[in-house]
């Protein structure tokens, strides 16, 4: 197959129009936004470039995309923009770095998180690649003791080997995002804070963003969700009791646990070998005095034999305690997730707003009614933001606790409201997800009268109660072919 | 040790008058408990004076003339393995003369022995309880699937879990849980979080197996999970509350019956006991021990800044608006406490009119040492009935899907059956407290003990069950024998018998009514079943004797027999018309059948008259409810937690721990 043969370059759109396309990589975030520049040309914004997967199968289309970008933006980007630190929003940039190094790149924008002159970025950073790298020691154990579980969490951490595929390219977020970070040397560079509004370079005239998330501030990132006002019913569409967990429960417990899995597997000569303060650092980690420690050799055979019987085997539970390991995995991924760079573009002069989301959990959306924008733009408020909003980019390719129900999606009141869901059934039905969440899809649904667009599956069937014109207008504005096309693309006018 | 059990073995019947190692013709009785010390609370509070006195308790646990080192015994096995460290730690052995001379080990954290002690200790003090109000034998939850993930049939002998396995040092994390794959319970332990609550060092290691609540918590998961193994799964947002309400209730009140804590609290209080605080602040302090682990928490009342402990308002709007398990569960603790109270100060009313000259007003100065005793022996007297009254209501209980209002009337119909005159008003008191806190029954007219009582049946519905219930020369022909006395094995594969027999007995009667053109379907729909279709199956879940006093004070029996069906279900209420009429058309196994998003369950329990086979009760939760399926769909359209939506199997949507699952913060 030629690598998107129909790819072709992006002509720049008429005034009032401004055009959304997304890719159709797999499970992950790949959007291309192009505006129609102040002197008539087309200004490309890319968000994200990223996929979950690592199949062959799933690589190929990734470079089939990368090419289409090139393509569509005759190999120039006027604002380049990685929302957060994952794989699946940033995979890309390695995958096809031949392609964005050779790339012309003007802007860069990031989140705060990522400014390492920032002392509280630079605090959750350091604290999180340590973590990262105990965990993938843990994982290592326990992928070992349970290959099912261990690939799973690895994948969720995206600390393990679980994306060395065909590709030929290791999953390594961090690297990604290094990348991106070091474009400063040829791409004028932003980090983005809650309160801030940004004209798009080079098109002043048709857009301006505003940056919603994520919120700077300790005491905030540190505030966990489970409180029950927050979960009264109707706010969320799901309760999880922590989705904002930048603060660690129990630093030292984890750290504990961390330190059994360093210790864990020494043998008894090794330990013997121990003597002085060694011995006692060792022993600090034990909960016994040594003495009453007593060999799997001399249970075997003795007191605990009905532990090794061979038809007892299911009742063991040597590996147990590593499933800690799972829950410091989620716990990471979560607040990596919350880290998410949330902006919504104002699309001028109407004042419709597409709002990018990335995977923003609870905690991120929770903060953005705390924003409040500079003059010129005091006036504006998040409520008012949603109320105009006219394209949803679906946070978290529709999970559950990214969507916020009653202070969310129940304030995207426009009428001409159109949701796109990065999402690949194939990819979340192996992993058992409920992606996009079935009472958010159905909320979603009618909230945008039947004008939801997936990644993997196009324009979805059209409501009973949608009137004909309406769906007959918003057909006229999709673009993108389920066979053919590497992406769906949506028209927005907002002349 | 061994040569006297042997010689022990040989002395049967033939040969009584030789035993050895006493004088001829003289044999020494086995004592009918050993006396294990252990802590009251947690090693925590013994590092604070004022608490030191009361943190040690000396547990009467039911003699095990077999007892081995572990202990493993009749219903535990200890196994002492520390994976995360690589090691075993050697195990007690509780018959060493020195240990029994001394009521065991001392309390000690640095010992893994004393852990053992008293995980055992604790354990079978909640396994008697459970006994005790049952009054019959406990069996662990049996064994479903074997190594390689096939259902083990349900009459196969494999899946008979003789011992409950104890882990006291298996995880390195804050958490503790029952693991149904493994019949076992797993402690963890950890470095404390924070130096600045007393008495944990910074950095000092706690050990979940030291908590009497803990232990008491997770081994009525194990217990309650035997009883009824569909409580596990998750269909209302009540069940995972109760399970976690019901552990923490056991554990509470069981608490309640250790002499030593009460008597201290009542001397500490003086004055103060019009108040009643004294019993909600011990409550407190056992949340405190549980910390998340437990629903307890704050539910009952809390400190204020006086350090004085108020009691909570009950807020009926709370029932509706918690939703998560652990708040939802509080409000049942809270509710079963606040009937304690209630109890407790009906029964003590007379005493403090004595002690005071009719005023009602303690004067200065110490109470009376014999007022604190007779005070003590009542709150522990309340707590023991409340502790017995709500474990044997779980024999009154529907088989599936169970609701808070319902094991409200299961304690109602319980209490009923066992103490027909209620002298002492518990069950007014139970229906207060519930009432206060706004857990009702769906279907019911008015909270009276009369309407609260499970239904019957009409004289109608009498002739339709005819048609598939057993008659009584049927039921007269299962094994009765399952009480205090029977070997546990036996009485597994007995049960597995009856189950099979009543199984059967329904099946043939179904064919016979069916050929004799009776209405089947009518009959089935009294007690919540759907009979005469292939594609929904039917389970005879349990069947097992229960005892009551009748209103003439005669002990009888009655059968509790729970039989269970289930039926293909989708979240969409309109795919489910089309999938299940597509289901229904296609045979098992047909790659081409749809797969359900759940499976809907129902059913009921019936409690019949062993003597006259009468139906007594008909606990119903029919299959074909269309109102309950759909409040099923939307409580399981509105999400799972993050670990469940994650890490949970795609191809079963299991969860491989479900209550490590509860216990953890995430």
């Amino acid at each position: 197959m030629a690598a998107a043969a129909n790819s072709k370059k992006i002509k720049a759109p008429k005034p009032g129009e401004t055009l959304v396309r997304m890719y159709r990589q797999g499970l992950g975030d790949c959007f291309l936004i192009t505006f129609r520049g102040d002197a008539g040309e087309p200004i490309h914004m890319l968000i994200d470039c990223g996929v979950w997967d690592g199949d062959a199968a799933t690589v190929a289309q990734m470079k089939r995309v990368v090419e289409d970008i090139r393509a569509a933006t005759d190999n120039h980007l006027s604002l380049l923009i990685c929302t957060h630190e994952h794989w699946d929003h940033n995979s890309g940039f390695n995958q096809q770095r031949a392609v964005f190094d050779a790339m012309t790149i003007d802007n860069v924008w990031l989140a705060w998180t990522e400014d390492m002159k920032d002392s509280l970025a630079r605090e959750l950073k350091t604290e999180f690649e340590e973590r990262r790298k105990k965990l993938a020691l843990a994982l290592n154990r326990l992928s070992q003791a349970e290959p099912k579980l261990g690939a799973r969490v690895s994948a969720l951490a995206e600390v393990g080997g679980a994306f060395a595929a065909a590709g030929g390219v290791k999953a390594n977020p961090a690297d990604a995002m290094k990348w991106v970070r070091d474009l400063s040397g040829k791409a004028k560079r932003e980090f983005l804070t809650p309160g801030q509004v940004f004209v798009i370079p080079g098109a002043a005239n048709a857009a301006r963003a505003f940056v919603l998330g994520p919120p700077h501030s300790r005491p905030f990132l540190n505030k966990r969700l489970a409180t029950k006002k927050q979960k009264e019913e109707g706010e969320v569409y799901a309760e999880k009791s922590d989705a904002f967990g930048l603060g660690f429960a129990n630093r030292l417990a984890d750290d504990a646990f961390f330190a059994a899995v360093e210790q864990h597997g020494k043998s008894p000569d090794d330990i013997r070998g121990l003597v002085g303060e060694e011995l006692d650092l060792y022993q600090l980690g034990l909960p016994f005095d040594v003495a009453y420690q007593k060999r799997p050799e001399d249970a075997r055979g003795g007191f605990a034999s009905q532990y090794f019987t061979d038809g007892e085997k299911w009742r063991r539970v040597d590996d147990d305690w590593l499933n800690t390991a799972a829950n410091i995995a989620l716990w990471m991924d979560k607040s990596t997730n919350n880290t998410s760079l949330v902006l919504a573009i104002e699309l001028l002069p109407a004042g419709k707003v597409l709002l990018m989301t990335a995977d923003a959990q609870i905690g991120n959306w929770l903060s953005w009614r705390e924003v409040k924008f500079k003059a010129p733009h005091d006036a504006v408020t998040v409520d008012d933001l949603l109320d105009r909003t006219v394209l949803y980019k679906v946070g978290h390719h529709g999970s559950d606790n990214a969507t916020l129900r009653r202070d969310g999606l129940e304030k995207m009141n426009h009428d001409e409201l159109v949701a796109m869901i990065p999402v690949n059934r194939k990819s979340v039905d192996a992993k058992g997800w409920a992606m996009p969440f079935p009472p958010m899809y159905r909320d979603l649904r009618s909230r945008t009268q039947g004008r939801v667009i997936r990644a993997d599956e196009g324009v979805m069937d059209k409501l009973t109660s949608t009137p004909a014109p309406v769906w007959k207008e918003f057909l006229g504005n999709v673009e993108g072919d389920k066979k053919k096309d590497v992406f769906f693309q949506y028209r927005f006018r907002h002349g | 040790m061994a040569k006297r059990k042997g010689a022990a073995r040989r002395a049967g019947p033939a040969s009584c008058a030789k035993v050895a190692d006493t004088p001829a013709g003289f044999e020494i009785a086995a004592p009918p408990s050993r006396r294990l010390r252990t802590y009251a609370f947690d090693p925590t509070l013994g590092l604070r004076l004022e608490t030191a006195v009361l943190n040690e308790t000396t547990l009467k646990v039911r003699w095990e003339p077999q007892l081995q080192p572990g202990p493993v015994g009749e219903y535990l096995e200890v196994v002492d393995h520390d994976p995360a460290t690589g090691c075993f730690y050697a195990p007690v052995d509780l018959n060493h003369k020195h240990i029994l001379a001394q009521d065991g080990l001392p309390p000690s954290e640095g010992n893994p022995q004393f852990h053992q002690q008293m995980v055992y200790a604790v354990a079978m003090t909640t396994i008697a309880n459970f006994e005790r109000a049952l009054g019959r034998k406990a069996l662990w939850a049996e064994r479903k699937r074997d190594e390689k993930g096939r259902d083990i049939d349900s009459h196969d002998r494999r899946r008979y879990i003789p011992r409950l396995r104890i882990h006291p040092h298996a995880l390195r994390e804050a958490n503790a849980y029952y693991s149904p794959d493994k019949k076992a319970l797993l402690f963890g332990y950890f470095p404390a979080a924070k130096a600045d609550e007393p008495g944990n060092l910074p950095g000092g290691i706690v050990f979940t197996c030291l908590s009497h609540d803990i232990i008491a918590h997770e081994t009525t998961h194990a217990l309650l999970d035997g009883l009824h193994p569909r409580f596990n799964e998750q269909s209302n947002p009540d069940v995972a509350a109760f399970h976690e309400a019901f552990a923490d209730i056991v554990a509470l009140f069981q608490h309640f019956t250790f002499p030593e804590a009460i008597v201290h609290q009542i001397a500490q209080t003086r004055g103060d006991l019009r108040r009643q605080n004294l019993l909600g602040a011990l409550a407190l302090q056992f949340g405190q021990a549980l910390g998340s682990h437990g629903a307890l928490r704050d539910a009952i009342g809390k400190f204020n800044e006086n350090d004085q402990w108020v009691p909570h308002d009950p807020d009926p709007e709370e029932y509706e608006e918690a939703t998560e398990c652990h708040a939802r569960g509080a409000i049942l603790v809270a509710a079963v406490f606040d009937a304690f109270l209630a109890i407790y100060r009906h029964r003590v009313a007379d005493l403090l009119r004595i002690a005071t000259g009719g005023s009602g007003i303690v004067g200065e100065g110490e109470l009376h040492p014999d007022l604190v005793n007779r005070l003590a022996a009542e709150a522990t007297k309340s707590a023991r009935h409340v502790l017995l009254m709500c474990i044997r209501a779980l024999d009154y209980c529907p088989p599936v899907d169970i609701t808070f209002g319902e094991y409200l009337r299961a304690l109602i119909t319980a209490d009923l059956d066992l103490v027909p005159e209620d002298e002492h008003n518990y069950r007014i008191a139970f229906i207060e407290a519930f009432r206060r806190r706004g857990i009702y029954p769906r279907d019911v007219r008015t909270l009276s003990v009369d309407s609260l009582v499970w239904c019957g049946v009409t004289e109608s519905e009498r002739l339709d069950l005819r048609l598939i219930l057993p008659t009584s020369g049927e039921l007269g022909s299962l094994m009765l024998d399952w009480d205090l006395d029977t070997d546990r094995k036996r009485i597994f594969e007995k049960s597995c018998d009856n189950r099979i027999n009543v199984y059967n007995w329904i099946r043939e009667l179904k064919g016979r009514a069916f050929v004799k053109g009776h209405d089947v379907a009518r009959a089935g729909k009294v007690v919540g079943l759907q009979l005469g279709r292939s594609y929904i199956p039917m389970e005879v879940h349990s069947v097992r004797p229960t005892r009551r006093t009748s209103l003439e004070g005669k002990h009888t029996v009655d059968w509790v027999i729970e039989i269970t069906q289930r039926r293909p279900a989708w979240i969409d209420a309109e795919v489910q018309k089309a999938n299940e009429a597509e289901y229904r058309r296609r045979p098992a196994g047909d790659p081409k059948r749809p797969k359900p998003d759940f499976y809907f369950r129902g059913g009921c329990t019936l409690i019949i008259d062993a003597e006259s086979a009468r139906v007594r009760y008909v606990i119903r939760k029919s299959i074909d409810s269309e109102r309950r399926i759909e409040r099923e769909r939307a409580f399981r359209g509105s999400g799972q937690s993050l670990f469940a939506t994650y890490f949970a199997d795609p191809s079963t949507g299991r969860v491989k721990e479900p209550f490590a699952l509860l216990h953890r913060s995430v």
